[in-house]
């Protein structure tokens, strides 16, 4: 009897070791739900991003624009709401073209990007479309927490030597596969960056981060905050994308 | 007669109008072999300067085409550069092999760009001495991961010796990476290129951007002259082409095709480059940075030859002129002279010697002059971080008397000079003895 | 007793690694803690019906939005006349405030009107009219048809040439850039603008009406068509109005590498200039029977130090005025470009947040006479700015940029409690 409890005992402990382990092949597909519920390839996308860059040497600046995003026709506006001195100012790219508005003046003008978010953490592969599954294989997956929230453990490694960061680590939670954590590791395995994805939106099966942390674990101090609002995943019409608009919105 | 003795004694003579005539010359010859000397070292200065800077006369480098279509500066096929450079050993002092690092450098809260070299320092002699420590020392080079740092950035980072950098930077493939380094040692910028590096063992660097242990990223090659780096860099890229690897198209030169580029550039998009197998190699030189300096130096070297000129005319009028007065005092003389049997050419001879022993003292004293006043420039001390640090020497002007120039400058001045007496000499030498004696 | 015991510390064992709760999140960062810890929930639904953003900036809940801003200077200075060795001294002050109102009654019109309040406020010996005192700059309402074409009518300025210093294409607004001031605003005429995008391509149409218009064939009309190839904008205009010489223009803004460059060339049959002659009571005409052509080139290019607060920007431009004139019966005045050829740069260094340097050049490329002024401005804190300027003229007496001689003056400006509301 005692020998059958046991025997018992040993089958239902057993049955919860397997019940509760993940595999790394599950992993792999965990990645690919991610990879498929991040991209909002084809949509349309509007939101009134804030973004606040904390710099110990520079201070803090914000900054608040509209954006107004069409992946199907390559048009993209901004138009920036802070700070004050940069009120109106606009940017509406359109395939390979840029515009760049002055309400002082009210001139359009070409200019490049590049000094736009210089100051940032974010990377502007933050901000394209999730590639996971391709880039990264998993290493090693366990449960864990996070908060309050209950995660898995994910630690991938990339599969080509292409990839920004070669090592992450995710926290990914077991409901919804929202990824709340990740660190990013540079080539000789040193943590350079720990992102944070507190709040997610989501418009059917799609989820989109609302606010995102980017944390500079190289420079103490140094941190992004970028947050997402008033998101809209309507179509929008096509003549938000013409300097027409961009004079109509301006004083 | 002894010809060369009068001449000597009647040049004697009028010490003041000879002395006059001398000084004349002297200037002339004295400002001609200063500007020469002056270009010659500004030119010597730049070139090794920049030697120094980037590492030699010609740079060998390469790239690879990565899956993804990037381009990693890598080189992937050493036994090409192994079978192609030493068919030019007889022409080449030495080489040395680097890569490099251009990132940004990070000390607690404050960051700045810098570009790191990654070097054999065993066999880096020359880099060894040209470096200009100022704090620390070479000693610890070799350690793993030492750095020598330039003074600049750690004035900007706040930083004190020994302590510990990072440096944030993509692998050759684009991978984000951090490196740790110590600082072992601080170096000042003598080169005034601008561009201060840091050097670290290439050991380390090639580990940090993703590249094996003996590989490297540039191939510089010091030659025996520099005379040959044009040449010798051609027929560099025609054995790598022999050995049947591709080499990167050259943009051409000419402003024509510069501007169709441009135009090119802002309505439509360049064409994409052919992709290519293996490592594609770029064979660039001293010279390809060195056009500047070279407009330069010649804009110097033609202003200078024009005031050369100039100053011979105007000498030679002045001996035309001195000469026929000369003439005219000693015309008794060129009579009494010719009434004792002296011959028509051996007046003439004589004139011209006369000439010649003024152009010869004149250009004499000339070069002496021109040695104290290079003496005296030289020794002129600039400070440190001027700009015109890439013209100098360890902070000072070089000026090299070149051989070659001062003796061509003493066969022009004497050759003028007896052009100039000829005509005066022809002239007395004509005079009967009868006329002469009677004026 | 004993042997369960032992199986289930033996199924632990095995069961901890696997069950192994995050360090981290066990005794981990606070930070972690206070984003993870509580009971938010971590994914909302995409609001869609509340805020249009298509429509958040073409209306304003309050209806009316009224703002402007404030500025006040005094510019003492010293000139010297180096070639009739006079001096004098001046004092230049400029007290004025913008007012604007932007009210957005709905998505579909908006009306907006800005006004100049400028010191002195009274007439000063019959010297100001009100409207020296208080100038409307802009009034106009902005509406679409179908949301295909856009209508912007009543007084504005119109955005017509690329140039930066000089634009001979402008013909439409009422008055000229003024080199040394580019950025300022161009008081524009009263007209009808009419915007049709055409996918990433625009239309142009306007009607403007003059101010000494006395019927409708004074009115004038301009058409423009902006056409993007590759990574540059190419405009075509054309501009008539009776009695005046008609125009057609094209322009080119685009960019190479860095450095943003543009162009415009212009091409009138006839000319409406008219130059003073000598004895500054009758003026010379331009002959109408030809053709003139007129072309400006230029860049300008702006670096920004990531490290630091360091910048600079750099504009050049030169213009060829093919209805200029250099006959030496006319007087050219300066700053009205009636010469043939001229030039403009302007280079500023933003050494640090508060203090910069500038230089500034223009002139006349025909008969080398010109103007030069560097400056150094000085802002020690937001409200404040100093500003000691150097301003020189060089050429011979007669010279456009010389007429009385050369001018070498001094000032030191103090602009004081500016701001935006």
């Amino acid at each position: 009897m005692n020998n059958k409890k046991n025997i018992l005992l040993v089958i239902l402990l057993l049955t919860m070791v397997s019940l509760a382990a993940i595999s790394v092949e599950e992993g792999q597909l965990l990645l690919t739900k991610i990879d498929q519920q991040s991209n909002f390839e084809g949509t349309n996308l509007s939101a009134l991003m804030t973004m606040i860059a904390e710099d110990p040497d520079t201070g803090i600046e914000k900054t608040k624009v509209l954006q107004y995003r069409s992946d199907d026709d390559d048009k993209f506006l901004l138009l920036i709401q802070e700070p004050a001195v940069k009120k109106g100012q606009g940017y509406l790219l359109i395939e390979d073209n840029l515009w760049f508005y002055d309400p002082e003046s009210r001139k359009f003008s070409h200019t490049s990007l590049k000094d736009q978010f210089n100051n940032s953490d974010a990377n502007n592969s933050d901000f394209n479309a999730s590639s996971l599954a391709k880039d990264y294989v998993v290493r090693t997956i366990s449960e864990g927490t996070l908060g309050s929230y209950a995660v898995y453990v994910i630690e991938v490694e990339a599969t080509n030597n292409e990839v920004t960061y070669p090592t992450q680590k995710l926290w990914v939670t077991r409901q919804g596969n929202l990824i709340l954590k990740s660190e990013d590791y540079s080539a000789g395995g040193r943590l350079m960056r720990t992102s944070y994805y507190p709040s997610y939106a989501k418009a059917g099966e799609k989820v989109i981060p609302t606010k995102m942390i980017f944390v500079d674990e190289l420079i103490k101090g140094k941190k992004t905050t970028i947050t997402l609002g008033d998101i809209s995943v309507k179509p929008i019409s096509a003549t938000v994308f013409t300097k027409a608009y961009v004079e109509r919105v301006n004083k | 007669m002894n010809l060369i003795k009068i001449a000597f004694r009647n040049v004697s003579r009028q010490k003041r109008r000879s002395n006059l005539l001398a000084i004349a010359i002297a200037f002339g010859v004295m400002m001609i072999i200063l500007v020469n000397s002056l270009t010659h070292g500004l030119v010597q200065n730049t070139q090794t300067n920049f030697e120094s800077a980037l590492g030699g006369h010609i740079y060998i480098s390469g790239e690879i085409l990565l899956p993804s279509g990037r381009k990693a500066n890598r080189i992937d096929n050493t036994a090409v550069l192994n079978a192609v450079i030493p068919q030019f050993s007889s022409f080449i002092i030495d080489s040395q092999k680097r890569s490099s690092i251009s990132g940004n450098f990070i000390f607690r809260s404050k960051t700045t760009s810098g570009m790191v070299y990654g070097v054999h320092w065993d066999e880096e002699e020359s880099l060894l001495n040209a470096l200009s420590v100022v704090e620390g020392s070479l000693d610890r080079i070799n350690e793993a991961d030492a750095i020598v740092l330039p003074l600049e950035v750690m004035e900007k980072l706040n930083l004190v010796l020994n302590e510990k950098l990072l440096l944030t930077f993509d692998t050759v493939t684009g991978q984000a990476n951090v490196g740790e380094f110590t600082i072992v040692a601080v170096t000042k910028d003598t080169s005034g290129l601008g561009f201060s590096a840091a050097y670290a063992n290439i050991d380390y660097v090639n580990a940090l951007l993703g590249l094996e242990t003996d590989e490297y990223q540039s191939y510089n090659l010091i030659l025996t002259s520099l005379s040959l780096v044009n040449p010798i860099t051609e027929e560099i890229k025609q054995a790598i082409r022999a050995q049947g690897v591709p080499l990167k198209p050259e943009p051409e030169k000419e402003d024509v095709s510069m501007f169709s580029m441009a135009v090119e550039g802002m309505f439509g998009t360049v064409a994409n480059e052919e992709p290519w197998e293996g490592t594609r190699f770029k064979v660039e030189n001293l010279n390809d940075f060195m056009d500047m300096v070279t407009q330069v130096v010649a804009i110097l070297d033609a202003v200078a030859l024009g005031m050369f000129l100039i100053m011979l005319m105007i000498t030679m009028v002045g001996l035309v002129n001195t000469f026929r007065m000369i003439m005219i005092e000693r015309t008794q003389e060129i009579g009494t002279m010719r009434s004792v049997g002296m011959q028509k050419r051996d007046v003439t001879k004589l004139f011209l010697l006369e000439g010649l022993i003024l152009a010869l003292r004149g250009a004499f004293l000339g070069i002496i002059a021109a040695m104290v006043i290079g003496a005296i420039i030289r020794i002129i001390p600039f400070p440190d971080g001027t700009p015109l640090a890439i013209l100098l020497h360890n902070g000072h002007i070089s000026v090299p008397l070149v051989p070659s120039n001062i003796i061509m400058v003493t066969v022009i001045i004497s050759i003028i000079t007896v052009l100039a007496v000829w005509s005066p000499a022809r002239k007395a030498a004509k005079l009967t003895p009868a006329d002469a004696l009677r004026l | 007793m004993r042997k369960n015991l032992l199986v289930f510390i033996l199924c632990l064992l095995i069961l901890t690694p696997i069950l192994a709760v995050d360090e981290e999140a066990l005794f981990g960062s606070s930070f972690d803690d206070d984003l993870f810890g509580g009971d938010d929930f971590l994914v909302e639904d995409i609001s869609e019906t509340e805020i249009d953003l298509e429509q958040l900036m073409l209306t304003d809940e309050a209806g009316i939005t009224l703002g402007g801003s404030y500025s006040f200077s005094i510019t003492p200075g010293w000139s010297w006349n180096l070639d009739n060795e006079t001096d004098t001294g001046t004092l230049a002050t400029d007290l004025s405030a913008k007012l604007f109102f932007d009210a957005r009654p709905s998505a579909d019109i908006r009306v907006f009107g800005k006004a100049v309040i400028s010191y002195p406020f009274d007439e000063v010996e019959n010297k100001r009219t009100f409207s020296d005192i208080l100038s409307i700059k802009e009034l106009f309402s902005d509406f679409s048809i179908h949301d295909r074409l856009f209508l912007r009518v009543g007084k504005q300025t119109l955005n017509w040439g690329v140039g930066y210093f000089f634009s001979p294409a402008d013909l439409l607004n009422l008055s000229e850039i003024d080199p040394s001031d580019p950025d300022k605003e161009l008081e524009g005429p009263l007209s009808v603008k009419m915007n049709m995008p055409l996918g990433i391509d625009n239309l142009y149409g306007y009607v403007i009406v003059p101010e000494d218009a006395k019927d409708i064939t004074d009115a004038a009309v301009a058409v423009k068509y902006e056409k993007v190839i590759g990574k540059s904008e190419l405009g075509f205009g054309a501009y008539y109005r009776n009695g005046q010489a008609p125009a057609a223009m094209v322009t080119l803004s685009s960019g190479i590498g860095d450095v943003s460059v543009f162009g415009e060339g212009m091409l009138s049959y006839g000319s409406d200039k008219k130059y003073l002659k000598n004895d500054y009571s009758t003026y010379y005409e331009n002959p109408d029977d030809r053709f003139y052509f007129s072309a400006t080139a230029g860049a300008n290019f702006t670096w920004n130090d990531k490290e630091s607060d360091r910048s600079v920007t750099f504009a050049a431009q030169y213009y060829y005025n093919g209805e200029g004139t250099n006959l030496n019966t006319v007087i050219l005045m300066p700053f009205q470009n009636n010469g043939y050829h001229y030039g403009a740069t302007s280079v500023s260094f933003m050494l640090t947040k508060k203090v910069s340097v500038g230089l500034f050049w223009y002139g006349n490329m025909e008969d080398l006479s010109g103007l030069v002024k560097p400056s150094i401005t000085w802002k020690p804190v937001d409200a404040v700015s100093m500003t000691l300027g150097l301003n020189g003229t060089y050429g011979d007496i007669g010279d456009e940029f010389t007429m009385v001689g050369r001018m070498l003056g001094v000032s030191l400006g103090f602009t004081l409690g500016e701001a935006n509301f």
